[in-house]
């Protein structure tokens, strides 16, 4: 590929992944309170199956996976409307770093698989989703922040020096 | 160097999210796809009891 056109591809691949990612957090977060997706909802009936304990945890909680699900939120309306990109970034990482790495975990299916207690279609279903749950949004997310990076750079001061009061007019 | 890892992981970002994001808003309130869909990413598909 030309350096034009690979300098095109990266301009638009920006706006592509804000979108992509913009609109799966809206959908994901939004269905918390509007059942539109097969996840969890506020107002399934208790004890309703979940992809692992520490989300069901989170549920019983009564705030922690609703403050996870507004941050998400938030983030889609961010990358949609394109304000406020880069700090919302860095504020949403926490929720999308433990989507993807509760995705992740799949080393106790292989491990049941290899010892005979779990079909392999149980790895299968887990790979798919690590790489397409957890992993898409890890890795939008992710070449986001690199896309960004330049408003970054100013937080990344070995020695920073607080806001001089006395200075200030 | 540092344009063509950033086209590579560009485009697998694309990729993920066109499949992610693109299966999500097919099953919308089961708009394009039903929900039953969710279990080829499910070991046990006790999830997709609808909330109605």
């Amino acid at each position: 590929m030309s350096a034009d056109r690979l300098d095109r591809f990266l301009t638009l691949s920006v706006p592509a992944v804000r979108w992509l990612l913009g609109v799966q957090c809206l959908l994901s977060g939004i269905n918390w309170w509007f059942k539109i997706l097969p996840f969890p909802n506020l107002f399934d009936p208790p004890g309703m199956p979940v992809k692992s304990a520490i989300v069901g945890v989170m549920i019983q909680s009564g705030w922690m996976f609703t403050a996870a699900k507004a941050v998400e939120v938030l983030l889609g309306l961010s990358l949609l409307f394109n304000r406020y990109v880069p700090v919302m970034l860095v504020v949403s990482f926490p929720v999308i770093f433990m989507t993807f790495i509760l995705d992740a975990l799949i080393g106790p299916t292989v491990m049941a698989w290899l010892q005979g207690a779990a079909p392999i279609q149980h790895v299968l279903a887990k790979l798919l989703d690590a790489t397409f749950f957890g992993g898409a949004v890890i890795v939008m997310q992710g070449y986001l922040m690199l896309a960004y990076f330049d408003s970054y750079r100013p937080m990344l001061q070995a020695r920073a020096r607080p806001t001089d009061w006395g200075a200030q007019p | 160097m540092k344009r063509k890892a950033m086209a590579a992981l560009a485009a697998l970002a694309i990729l993920l999210g066109i499949v992610s994001t693109g299966w999500m808003l097919a099953v919308v309130n089961q708009w394009l796809l039903p929900w039953s869909t969710f279990k080829i990413f499910l070991p046990d598909p006790g999830y997709l009891k609808p909330n109605r």
